[in-house]
């Protein structure tokens, strides 16, 4: 007896073909796990179109623009495509990709840590990678927030990155490292302090950490909002 | 928010704007379709009984797939292997990501295998970045280094100066960064070279016996004719491996320079026909070439001494050339120099747009919308920066204020263009 999957002869391929297009790839984590668990040719291309530019994000958050994504968002995709089997619930696909992110780009940290004792002479101060992008592109800020972060522990650096840079849930922060909340709250708790300990010797980060600022902008803010009133600034007095 | 959600949140902005113009090339998403991958714990059908027949034709195909590899592996030419690298007189051995340091008081040299020499002054730091087939990417993380590359076909060699880059073919340069001073000098004997980075843009292409001095916190760079120089100083860089002639003053290429170097304007007049056409070429919309013609006129000499709708063509060639450091730089310019007339208040405005746009600095951004504001309550774009301060505020995270200009705003300005977000914004949080 031929297996119950083999079409038969004349127009049923045609028929099994139409049913397997129509899958609702596009809508459904569910569906599109399916696919690829079985092999379709065309569920590679849809888990990369949705979630590219999320493993992207989480690599920047935790890395910074930096030469490696790329590679890293492919790497990202090979081992899921490699390990979609182990995958239990299948809704939960976006997760499950963001812990292999954060876990690839962990690791990238800590093999530039490992390298860099290995070096044939100490870099001392100097810096340890190429940038992605051209300097005038980045802004002090967020090149001064990668140097301070390159300096901390990588455990302290992957939790900072998610919760403060990426604006992750406690709880998704412990999901995506594979640890429990108990010991997010702890990495975070150092974390915070290591940050702003280095962050004192970068003047470009100053200001974001300065308090007083904030009462000041609060004050301008408020002196706006008093000077418009005042002023009286009317659409009719403003028409050119 | 606290100062680091704060902070977090702004490097995020700025982040996804980086991703937004820099997406995940779609290359990899063909290597992804197309890899042959051996899926691990893959939810395979159960096996089936296999026919002879299959395991036959299996067999066959197996023996002429080997065949096929064993004719590829033989006959086609093997691509070339990554070069090697051997460093100092002992010729050590390093690879990808090495450290290197010159001594105190002695050169260190540098030899690929595929012939390319470069010789580190003492005291200069490289770092090895990658080996590749074609070439090599070295970081000069300061001091001076003399570079010969070897002209072969699909040559790809590129140094990095800390913000800058060199992009290489084959060619023999002297290349100096010194990070403390932010001092990038680049000297080119022979051949042609590609820099970039910073002040130089994406791209900008050198010939044999140009110097480009650059420095990016300066904001600023020029372009010597070396050739010029080589006859004041008698012989170009090929005295020593590490010889850098000295120059007794800076040639500028530019006839808009101090009349003192009027002497030397001879030697550079395809240099001065672009110094003197950047006003022309900003007029004309034509903003990066003009960008690139007013720094090699000079792009500080000129902030400080053209007017102020010269300024704003400065400004906007800057802006569209993607330098929005220069384009800072120009408009603090025009609020120095121009204060309390209206082109300074328009400056604030832009500077504040600039922070909003380009840094995602939404404090910074509101302190110069609320600057225009103040100077012109009554400006032209009051009702944009009353907007963009609205805006500003609210993603600097501060609710409430930003709750009051919304009201403010919709007072005055009740279909406004940020009418809809101020609406939003003025709603009471809904629990």
């Amino acid at each position: 007896m031929p297996p119950r999957s083999t079409p038969r002869p004349g127009a049923a391929p045609q028929v099994a073909k139409r049913q397997v297009v129509a899958l609702p790839l596009r809508d459904s984590d569910i569906a599109l796990v399916a696919a690829l668990k079985a092999g379709r040719a065309d569920a590679r291309s849809a888990l990369f179109e949705r979630y590219a530019s999320d493993v992207q994000r989480v690599l920047y958050r935790v890395l910074g623009p930096d030469a490696e994504v790329v590679d890293l968002v492919q790497d990202v995709f090979v081992a899921a495509l490699t390990s979609i089997g182990q995958l239990r619930d299948p809704s939960a696909l976006r997760s499950w990709l963001t812990g292999i992110a954060v876990y690839k780009a962990r690791k990238c940290i800590l093999r530039r840590r490992r390298w860099r004792f290995i070096h044939l002479f100490a870099p001392g101060e100097l810096p340890e990678r190429e940038a992605l992008l051209p300097s005038a592109e980045v802004s002090e800020a967020l090149r001064s927030t990668y140097a301070v972060l390159e300096k901390m522990p990588a455990d302290e650096r992957v939790a900072f990155a998610l919760r403060f840079i990426d604006g992750m849930e406690l709880t998704a922060v412990a999901q995506a490292r594979g640890v429990s909340l108990a010991t997010i709250k702890r990495h975070l708790s150092k974390a915070q302090q290591t940050f702003r300990t280095l962050a004192a010797a970068q003047p470009a980060l100053a200001p974001w950490l300065d308090n007083a600022l904030d009462n000041a902008l609060d004050d301008a803010v408020a002196d706006a909002s008093s000077d418009a009133a005042s002023d009286g600034l009317t659409q009719e007095e403003q028409a050119p | 928010m606290n100062a680091l959600a704060r902070l977090g949140a702004a490097i995020a902005h700025e982040q996804d704007a980086l991703r937004a113009a820099h997406p995940v090339p779609d290359h990899v998403r063909q290597t992804l379709v197309e890899l042959q991958l051996d899926v691990v714990g893959r939810d395979l059908p159960a096996r089936r009984a296999v026919s002879l027949r299959r395991v036959a034709f299996g067999s066959v195909g197996t023996a002429l797939l080997a065949v096929a590899a064993a004719w590829l592996v033989w006959l086609r030419p093997a691509p070339p292997s990554p070069l090697t690298l051997r460093v100092g007189a002992g010729a050590q051995h390093a690879g990808a990501g090495a450290w290197l340091e010159a001594p105190k008081s002695e050169a260190l040299p540098l030899r690929f295998s595929d012939g390319t020499h470069i010789d580190m002054a003492p005291r200069t730091r490289v770092r090895v970045v990658e080996l590749g087939n074609y070439g090599a990417h070295l970081s000069l993380e300061s001091g001076l280094a003399h570079v010969k590359v070897s002209r072969l076909p699909h040559a790809a060699w590129r140094v990095s100066a800390g913000p800058f880059a060199v992009r290489i073919t084959g060619t023999r340069f002297d290349l100096r960064w010194n990070p403390e001073q932010d001092d990038f000098e680049l000297d080119l004997t022979e051949g042609h070279v590609e820099v970039s980075g910073c002040v130089l843009g994406s791209g900008f292409k050198m010939s044999a016996g140009q110097t480009v001095h650059a420095s990016c916190r300066r904001g600023h760079f020029d372009v010597v004719d070396a050739g010029a120089r080589a006859r004041v100083a008698g012989t170009p860089s090929t005295a020593g491996p590490l010889a850098v002639v000295a120059v007794p003053e800076p040639v500028v290429a530019s006839t808009e320079a101090a009349p003192a170097r009027a002497h030397n304007a001879g030697a550079h007049a395809g240099s001065s026909e672009r110094a003197l056409s950047w006003r022309a070429l900003a007029a004309k919309g034509q903003f990066r070439e003009a960008f690139a013609a007013a720094n090699i006129a000079g792009w500080d000499r000129l902030c400080a001494s053209v007017s102020a709708d010269d300024l704003g063509l400065l400004a906007d060639s800057a802006r569209y050339a993607g330098d929005v450091s220069k384009q800072a730089q120009v408009l603090g310019s025009l609020r120095k120099r121009f204060a309390r007339r209206q082109s300074a208040a328009l400056a604030a405005f832009a500077l504040g747009r600039l922070e909003f746009d380009d840094h995602g600095a939404y404090r910074k951004a509101a302190g110069w919308f609320l600057t225009y504001l103040k100077e012109q309550p009554h400006g032209a774009l009051a009702r944009e920066a009353r907007g963009r301060l609205m805006e500003a505020t609210l993603r600097a995270g501060d609710v409430s204020a930003a709750r009051v200009l919304a009201e403010r705003y919709l007072h005055d300005y009740p279909t406004g263009p940020h009418a809809k977000l101020a609406e939003r914004i003025a709603q009471p949080a809904t629990p």
